[in-house]
Order: C-alpha cells, then structure tokens, then sequence
C-alpha cells in the first residue's frame, strides 16, 4: 500500500478517535514544550560560555586576595598582594598574553560644572587591561604606560550602549543608573571632574555597544562593573582610604591571560612558586581560572535545565506511553479489521505500518501543537527580559518535533508487532 | 488449477492437538463451480481458508497453478492471496469507517494499483451489480444486499482467478440471497470463474458444478 495511503487511513483513525488521539498528543505536546525550552537554555548556556571564553580569553587566570570573608582566610596572615606582584610576574614570564593588575573602589564622583553628585565604581587598571574583554567603542585616548609611570590624574568613563529596541519589560522598570543618565547628556571627554577629592581630567569615553549585541549582557560573569577606569598607580596615590585593603599599596587582585587553556594548570602552579619565593608563602591568595568561576556562575542555571529537562523526559515518556496503550487498546478494539484487510491482501509490514504510522503521526501531530505552544511561551519570556530566550533557534522546534514523532515510532513498534502477528483467521472470527 | 493432497490441518486445543482437516484430496479445474456442502464445525471453512492462502496447511500437498505451494511463507501467501483470490463472507466483513468504494478499492491499493485506475474499476463493477448511486454511502446505510454486492465488487477488484465464498447468502433474505446467487452463476458462466462456495443450504448448492461434501475433517465420498 502507498504511503499516501496509510497516511490518509492514519488520519481518518486519529480523527475518529478524537478524545483518545487529543490525551496522547497533550503529553507529547508538554514534553515538546520541555525540549524546546531545555534546548534554548542549553544552546545559550554553551554560547554564553564559549563566549565569555572568547572575550575574557582561553588561558584565563584570576588571583585576589583572600577576604575577611573567605572560608579560609588566615586572621594572622598580613601579606596581601600588591601592584609589584603583578610586575614580577610581568617580567619572570613576558611570554603570558595579559597580566592585568586591578583595584575596584567606591568613591564619590562630583561635576563642579552640572553639580551632579553620585558614588561610582572606580577600577584602577595598566593598559594591558585592554588586552582582554575589549568590546568597546574608544573615544578620545586610553590609559598608557606614561600615566601608570607617572601617576597622571586622568580617567576613562565607561558608557553603556543602550538598547536598539527596548524590551517590554525596560518600560517597567523604574529603576535607573543616575550616572548613566548623567553620561548620555553630558560631554565628558576632555572635563576635569572630582573622584574622591582630587580633579581627574576625562582623556577617554569607551562606549560600550547596544545590550543586544554586547557579549557581556549575556555572559553575565562578574558582579563588579565599574563606571570609570584609572591609572591603578594614580588611584593608589590619590584616592586613599576608599579601598577595602587596609594597606595602601595593596591591589585587589591580577588577571592573567596565559594564551592557551592548555598552559592554566603549569602557570598556576609556577606563579604560586614565584608569590611564595616574594611573600614567604601563598596561602593568602586565591587562585581560580575562568572555567571554574564560569562553572559556579552556571551551576544554578545547570540545575534549573536539569529540572525542566527532567520534566520534559517524564512528559514524553508518558506521552509515549500513552500512545502505547492507546496502540494497544487500538489493537484488541480492530481485531476483526486487521483479520479482514489480511484476507484482503495486507501483508503483515502494511499492518505494522500502518500502526506505525498512526502513532508518528500522533507524535507529529504533538510536535506540531507543541512547537507553536513552545515557541509562544519562548516569545513571552523573551518580551519578559529572559535573555536565555534570545538563543532560541528553529533547528530546535525541529529536534523537539523529530523526538515527539520518534517516540511515537518507538512506543507503537511493539503494538504493530503484536498487531501484525495476529492470525488472519482468528481474528477474522473475532466479534 | 488447484490440487490439494492429502492436507491436513492441527489446531492446538488445550494440551494436545484437534486435527480439523484429516487428509483431504481434492482437484479444482479452472472455471469449474464447487460447493463445499457440511454441517457446521465440519473443517469446510479451514479447507476454504487453506485455499484461499489464509492458513497453511499442516501437512500434504498444495498446487497453486502447478506450483507447489504448500510451504509457502506468509509473506509469499499474502503476496499470491492478493493477485490470485476474491473473498466473499457471510457477515460482508466491510470496514465501517470506509465508504462503499473505498472499500472496493482496498485489495487494489494492498497490490499498489494506481488509484485513479482502481476507482475506474470500482465504478464499472458498481455499475454492474447496480450499486452506482450507494459507492459514496457509508457502509451503515446499505441494506444487506447492497453491503454483499459490496463485498463481491471488492472480491473482485483485481480480477483474481479465483472466487472463494463462505456461505455468502447466510445473512441474507431469499430474495437477496437468489441475486447474489445469480451474481456467482453469471460470473462462473460469463467470465469463466473459478469459484468454490462454502453453503450448508442445500438448494443454493444446486448451481455448482459439483458437491463436495465435508465430513468429520474429510471428504465425504460415500456422498
């Protein structure tokens, strides 16, 4: 018998069967759903991965350190890292790509001109910070080695990049960045400006690019965002007493970007040689590459995606079940047609085929309902502000659709079997 | 055309086995008309579906066309059951969800005729047992009559060379029943027919050819 044939017969069985065809295709319809959803988070977990890898590079090392807060933290320890740390190592190993020392501080920002007044993060940085994480639209000039050298009373503010089309929920919400607002309408570049007590002059504006298409929304790793950025050996002379290190000289930590993932493990293990040769041990520090920090920024969402890909599994399990017994109750209910269409010339692959069919096409059916159902509630996410949600591609509403139709074709290939098996005479006795 | 020898046929019944056919011998010759005469529980309808490729027999010989087909899979049975055999039954056995035509047509779409061809055939053997104007009619709104014509269109459909009916006029009044006996005679007649008809009603037997008349699992000769 023709495909278009079973086809059509398949059809004419699931309509006739309303109730029972609409219970099976529901589960398997949740189960899409679940896929589509799981999928979309999964894809966009691996992309925000891979590109914060991208960004922040391959050989990604960060040591700090530790904090009165730290599980470890030695109450008697007093050595802590400083800016010549961090040129040690500079030296000792001018093969790594990026050694960045940096010190974040909270300190009082004050426009004579405008009399706009706000506290902002300030991070003191070298010019190899720009080496990394670089997204971002340069006007003006950036920090160099001269204003490092000579202590130059000079920053860089960072804006951010607005959005090209504001999501739904941005209109919502109230909340705004005072200091942003106050970047957009003013010109900044070239303006001496007060942090802490000292006068800074604005050599530079780094614009940062629209939210949708800034890398960082999406990577979301670190909490720290500073507004400007300075020479660290400016902000170590001029702005004393806003560090969260008793010690003046003391830095917050280093990122380092060895180059290559391969070289994370040797380089950790030398510079810990290298701090505890300068410091008499390295026990104040912590050391961490990029992939485990990723690693426990993600292991909440990992957790989330392992719940809903649970319930999707159930789901489709069920879904499939479902249409197992719905199969087999199909087949003790058309006994005497299986009998008569063998007489009439079906072979026992045109009656396995045709419950194949009627299950895939249940499947298929799900898969359908479930892809508009999935991708609407994708939609509304989206307009929510989930960011995962941007990731979701229509590869994925196929791969939910070819599972729901192969769960079909697996749960119905016993039932056919059993079906197909069936003795014509028997069942053409059947009643 | 077809010669069984000595076939026999073992169903397994509780622990052991109940032998329904008990060496039966029997020839058919192309065009001829058998009944197939027995009370019921006889073996007729298990020596009709050996016939017919439904079942196999457990042991003797068949020849289908000179080819002995006796251990023939149920695939190569399906596949010479589809070409060679038309199946008349009592209760019409008609799928109630199919019109009438699309019941006709179903033996053609299992040996993959093309459809249009198949509705062709349909409509002129509609035609010709005056069921043209029920093709379209669910198989609930037929009268038995009309549901047997059915059956018999359908049997016919890829002209098979032989028709096999088991008690084909049981569900049906006399007059009803008188037509469709008609049917057979003219098919036997005009189109040179093969058919082997499975009755218990006597009087309609008297349009065979011969009378075979089963007993106990075995041909009754002393008949």
């Amino acid at each position: 018998m023709k495909t278009s044939e079973i086809i059509k017969s398949s059809l004419n069985e699931i309509k006739h069967h309303k109730v029972r065809s609409f219970l099976s295709f529901f589960s398997i319809m949740i189960g899409v759903i679940s896929i589509i959803y799981t999928l979309t988070l999964t894809y966009s977990m691996s992309y925000r991965i891979s590109k914060a890898v991208e960004v922040n590079g391959p050989g990604r090392i960060n040591i700090e350190t530790k904090r009165r807060w730290d599980d470890d933290y030695d109450n008697k320890s007093k050595s802590y890292l400083n800016l010549y740390d961090a040129y040690a190592i500079r030296k000792s190993f001018p093969e790594l790509y990026m050694v960045s020392p940096y010190s974040n501080k909270w300190v009082r920002f004050y426009d004579v001109q405008s009399k706009f007044k706000e506290y902002v993060g300030v991070t003191g940085i070298t010019p190899e910070w720009k080496k990394r994480g670089w997204i971002y639209k340069l006007k003006g000039r950036f920090i160099n080695d001269y204003d490092i050298e000579n202590k130059s009373k000079v920053c860089v503010v960072i804006k951010e990049g607005g959005w090209l089309k504001k999501p739904k929920w941005m209109k919502f919400y109230r909340w705004k960045d005072k200091f942003q607002e106050y970047v957009k309408h003013n010109e900044l570049l070239g303006k001496d400006i007060y942090i802490g007590n000292q006068t800074f002059k604005v050599v530079g504006v780094l614009e940062e690019p629209p939210q949708e298409q800034n890398p960082k929304s999406f990577i979301g790793v670190g909490s720290w965002e500073p507004n400007i950025l300075m020479p660290i050996s400016s902000m170590q002379s001029f702005l004393k007493g806003y560090s969260m290190n008793e010690k003046e000289d003391a830095i917050d930590g280093i990122n380092i970007d060895t180059g290559q993932k391969e070289t994370i493990e040797k380089y950790k293990r030398v510079i810990t040689e290298l701090i505890k040769s300068r410091k008499g041990n390295a026990d104040f520090i912590n050391m961490r590459d990029y992939i485990e920090v990723l690693k426990d920024q993600m292991a909440d969402k990992k957790r989330d995606m392992t719940t809903v890909m649970i319930i999707g599994i159930i789901a489709i399990f069920a879904g499939g079940i479902g249409i197992m017994n719905v199969s087999l109750a199909a087949i003790y209910s058309r006994v005497k047609e299986i009998g008569i269409r063998r007489a009439l010339g079906a072979s026992k692959s045109d009656i396995m085929k045709q419950f194949v069919f009627e299950a895939v096409l249940l499947g298929f059916l799900g898969g359908i309902f479930g892809s508009v159902l999935g991708v609407a509630a994708i939609e509304y996410l989206k307009s929510k502000g989930d960011t995962n949600m941007i990731m979701f591609k229509w590869w994925m509403v196929l791969a939910a659709i070819i599972a729901a139709m192969l769960t079909g074709f697996i749960a119905s290939v016993y039932p056919a079997k059993v079906a197909a098996d069936l003795d014509p005479v028997e069942s053409l006795k059947y009643e | 055309m077809i010669k069984l020898e000595n076939i026999t046929k073992n169903y397994r019944f509780g622990g052991g086995y109940y032998q329904a056919l008990k060496g039966v011998n029997l020839e058919i010759k192309e065009g001829e008309f058998i009944c197939l005469l027995g009370p019921s529980g006889c073996g007729k309808s298990t020596l009709l579906n050996i016939t017919g490729f439904l079942d196999a027999p457990s042991g003797g010989k068949y020849l289908f066309k000179n080819e002995n087909v006796s251990n023939f899979s149920d695939y190569k049975r399906t596949v010479i059951r589809r070409k060679e055999i038309g199946f008349i039954f009592q209760s019409f056995n008609l799928l109630p969800r199919l019109s009438a035509l699309e019941n006709i047509i179903l033996p053609a779409l299992y040996l993959n005729t093309d459809k249009k061809r198949a509705v062709e055939k349909a409509k002129k053997l509609a035609e010709w047992l005056n069921i043209s104007e029920k093709t379209k009619n669910s198989i609930i709104e037929l009268s038995g009559g009309e549901k047997q014509r059915v059956a018999i269109a359908r049997a016919l459909i890829n002209s098979p060379s032989v028709l096999l009916a088991d008690e084909p006029t049981g569900n049906l009044d006399s007059k009803n029943a008188m037509e469709v006996v008609e049917i057979l005679k003219n098919l036997n007649k005009k189109e040179n027919m093969t058919i082997l008809m499975v009755t218990h009603d006597i009087s309609i037997s008297k349009i065979a050819d011969r009378i075979i008349k089963i007993k106990d699992g075995k041909i009754d000769e002393n008949f």
